[in-house]
């Protein structure tokens, strides 16, 4: 069985790691080290007479996440999360600032020359039909990253297979014959297959059913730790990110505002807006113990009015721009007096013609 | 009460104090509200397939009812069905009533339908751009809807358009009166869509997931909003998510969907909180990420067995069959209805479908 082999299970079980196997002293090298890491994206030129605007998608994030560390990223929609996931990953390049994987510098490499950083970081993403070739088989899909780095396969797939929970006839079938559950776990067989040190997940169970994103969560657990993973995992549900991660970082228009140990930061936030994040998520055990929607929408009142907003609108305009890394770019994040003020004319004095 | 003048009702909305004094003195025993939709036996196929089968619910006057269950279930379909909406090649058969309209809504004409809609019945949706005109100006959007349906003069829809819009807690709303949708956010979008729903008073609501493409902060903002038109107008709810949370944040009874059927119902508190039916137990215990904290380490989460199967190929019987871990013999037959307790609204408002519900000897 797969089961055999895998650290966790190795005979004996000893608290000291093995010969060679990483410490987690203080002066270890950290799995990822982002330093002043920014990214920018120039928007299209909308008008010949203004300038191209530009988003600042990521802002000056230094970060380390250690060994073996399960770590989240939160934030809401346009926050940033996806962008510094993917230079995290080697996919994109940043602005300026250093990335450094297990201690080798990333950022100024094309991703033709990071094949080594392939078998050591892996990535699932939320939509696992986008991310699977449909022309592929299970086989040919997960034993690709094998392939590339000239890894022979041998029996891995049958394994990987079993390790996430499907049968072994799974790899002569195409995607579309599975459920969005079991390509999730097909996503993560594909991802395990070089043995990789670190998994990034994005988002992995936000297009799941609720009694299917339990089995991943389950699944992504077992095999963190049963491959001793360092684990990112990113989401927008922060009550998903506090069953997953031992530590937190709150993103909010492209910078880190917060970042602590995970119950730590639940239970005392010191930012404003992680402040704001928690007091506006509607929970099960608060609603059934008579907790309305008016109070719920009033505790996020209030949580905006420690943010500055001091009179409704002022709230709402704040709620709205929320966390986007584009805010007051292109009328992504709403309404601004001026985007109206050149059709004033056509309908003055409340009369729509 | 649909005989009420609007002018009357919107009296009461710009009073709400007095309108929650009158609710809150009546005494406990008081006669069942009236009933605003009655759905009964609603079956809906494609083709051969068989999509809803037997659905059966009604909601009364100033209720809000959720209808959860997981992708596929047939809770837009329920929607769809009820509004006349269901697409070419979808037929449903039944009975839908809504108060005041003696024709029988599943047999009633296209012409009667949409003169129904926008009125009578409102409808908000997750994608908000669905329901607004790209080209049309906001304002425009909102009075037409008025207009349409009654014979108010242009002048006086313009205004009322925009104090629409700032009840449903625009900020400038004369502003955005004259912006184009795409000049607004999405929760922007969402209040506008739902300025039009309430325009004209409906007595019914529905909502499908109307919150779920939005952030928390904004989705906590529009909850409010969504839940204060309704109470305002005393009109019926019927919310549809898949968020177990956020219904029980809006409502005070929910239907449980799997499979094209009502599986259970009843108030959030005893569906959620004690659930009877196994399907809604499994359902509960995997959404419950809070229980995995309390134990020492990392705690697994429950998890039910498998996956919803696509439309067509859910077991006879019981229809959850293949995944409950509880299933015998029996439940090859599809499960009678058992009432729980005694509601006002009738024995299809509490109750669940289940042959070995929780607590009963086998498997506990
Ligand atoms: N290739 C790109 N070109 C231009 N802008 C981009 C590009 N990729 C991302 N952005 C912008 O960068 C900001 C951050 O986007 P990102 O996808 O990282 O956010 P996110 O936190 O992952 O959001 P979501 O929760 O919606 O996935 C957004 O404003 C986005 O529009
Ligand atoms: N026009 C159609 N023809 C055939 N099958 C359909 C049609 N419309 C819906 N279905 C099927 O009926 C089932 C119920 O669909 P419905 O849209 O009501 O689900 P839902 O509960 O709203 O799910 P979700 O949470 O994903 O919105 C699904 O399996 C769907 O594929
Ligand atoms: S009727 Fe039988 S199969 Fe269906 S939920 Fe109840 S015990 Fe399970
Ligand atoms: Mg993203
Ligand atoms: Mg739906």
């Amino acid at each position: 069985m797969s089961d055999t082999g895998t650290p966790h299970d190795a005979p004996g079980g000893s608290e000291t790691p093995p010969h060679g196997a990483p410490g987690r002293s203080e002066d270890e090298t950290p799995a990822i080290s982002l330093r002043g890491v920014n990214r920018e994206f120039r928007r299209p030129r909308t008008s010949l007479t203004s300038a191209p605007a530009v988003v600042h998608a990521v802002r000056d994030v230094t970060l380390d996440i250690r060994p073996g560390e399960r770590f989240g990223l939160v934030g809401e929609s346009g926050s940033g999360k996806s962008t510094l996931l993917r230079m995290m990953s080697g996919l994109d390049r940043p602005t300026s600032g250093e990335i450094h994987i297990e201690g080798q510098p990333i950022q100024d490499s094309s991703a033709r020359r990071l094949g080594w950083l392939r078998r050591r970081l892996q990535l699932v993403f939320q939509d696992p039909m986008s991310s699977l070739d449909p022309r592929m088989r299970i086989r040919e899909i997960i034993s690709e990253p094998l392939v590339a780095q000239g890894i022979p396969r041998g029996s891995k797939v049958d394994d990987l297979l079993e390790r996430v929970g499907l049968s072994t006839d799974a790899a002569l079938r195409f995607p579309h014959q599975f459920s969005g559950g079991q390509r999730q776990r097909i996503s993560v067989a594909r991802a395990l297959a070089p043995d990789p040190h670190i998994l990034i997940a994005d988002e992995p169970v936000s297009a799941l059913d609720v009694s299917v994103r339990a089995q991943v969560l389950n699944l992504i657990d077992e095999v963190v730790d049963g491959f001793e993973l360092t684990l990112v995992f990113v989401s927008h549900d922060l009550s998903v990110v506090r069953h997953v991660c031992d530590r937190v970082a709150v993103m909010r228009a492209g910078e880190i505002v917060e970042i602590g140990p995970t119950e730590q930061l639940y239970q005392d936030p010191q930012h404003p807006y992680t402040q704001q994040l928690l007091a506006s998520v509607p929970r099960l055990s608060e609603a059934l113990a008579g907790r309305t929607a008016a109070e719920l929408a009033e505790r996020t009142r209030a949580a905006l009015a420690g943010e500055g907003a001091t009179d409704e609108a002022a709230a709402l305009r704040l709620a709205e721009e929320g966390a986007r890394a584009d805010a007051g770019i292109d009328g992504g994040a709403g309404l601004r007096a001026e985007d109206v003020r050149h059709d004033r004319h056509e309908d003055e004095g409340g009369t729509i013609a | 009460m649909t005989t009420t003048p609007d002018r009357a009702r919107g009296g009461a909305r710009n009073n709400p104090t007095e309108r929650a004094v009158t609710r809150e003195s009546a005494p406990p025993d008081a006669p069942a509200r009236e009933t605003v939709l009655t759905v009964e036996g609603l079956d809906v196929h494609a083709g051969s397939t068989r999509l809803l089968h037997d659905v059966t619910f009604s909601i009364q006057r100033g209720e809000r009812v959720g209808l959860i269950g997981e992708s596929g279930s047939g809770k837009s379909l329920t929607a769809l069905a009820v509004m006349g909406l269901l697409a070419e090649g979808v037929t449903a058969t039944g009975q839908v009533r809504l108060a005041g309209h003696d024709t029988e809504l599943l047999g009633a004409s296209e012409r009667r339908m949409s003169q129904l809609r926008g009125d009578r019945m409102a409808m908000i949706f997750q994608e908000p751009m669905t329901a607004l005109n790209p080209t049309m100006k906001v304002g425009r959007q909102v009075a037409e809807v008025l207009t349409q349906h009654r014979t108010a003069d242009r002048r006086a829809a313009a205004r009322r358009a925009v104090e629409l819009l700032g009840q449903v807690g625009l900020p400038d709303p004369r502003a955005v009166a004259r912006s184009y949708p795409h000049q607004l956010s999405g929760g922007q979008r969402q209040r506008v869509v739902a300025a039009i729903a309430l325009a004209n008073d409906p007595l019914l609501l529905v909502c499908d997931e109307p919150t779920t493409a939005l952030d928390v902060t904004v989705q906590a903002l529009v909850l409010d909003l969504i839940v204060r038109g309704v109470e305002d107008r005393d009109a019926a709810m019927l919310f549809i998510t898949h968020d177990l949370a956020v219904v029980a944040t809006v409502c005070e009874r929910v239907l449980v969907m799997y499979g094209g059927r009502i599986v259970e119902a009843g108030p959030v508190t005893e569906v959620l909180g004690d659930p009877q039916h196994r399907y809604t137990q499994g359902l509960v215990a995997a959404s419950d990420l809070e229980r995995a904290r309390t134990g020492p380490g990392r705690q697994p989460l429950d998890t039910i067995a498998g996956n919803v199967p696509p439309a067509g190929r859910f077991p006879d019987g019981c229809v959850f069959r293949n995944r409950c871990a509880f299933a015998t013999e029996v439940c090859e037959q599809v499960p009678p209805w058992t009432p729980r307790g005694r509601h006002e609204a009738g024995e299809h408002a509490s109750g669940y479908a289940c042959f070995h519900p929780v607590g009963s000897e086998t498997g506990e």
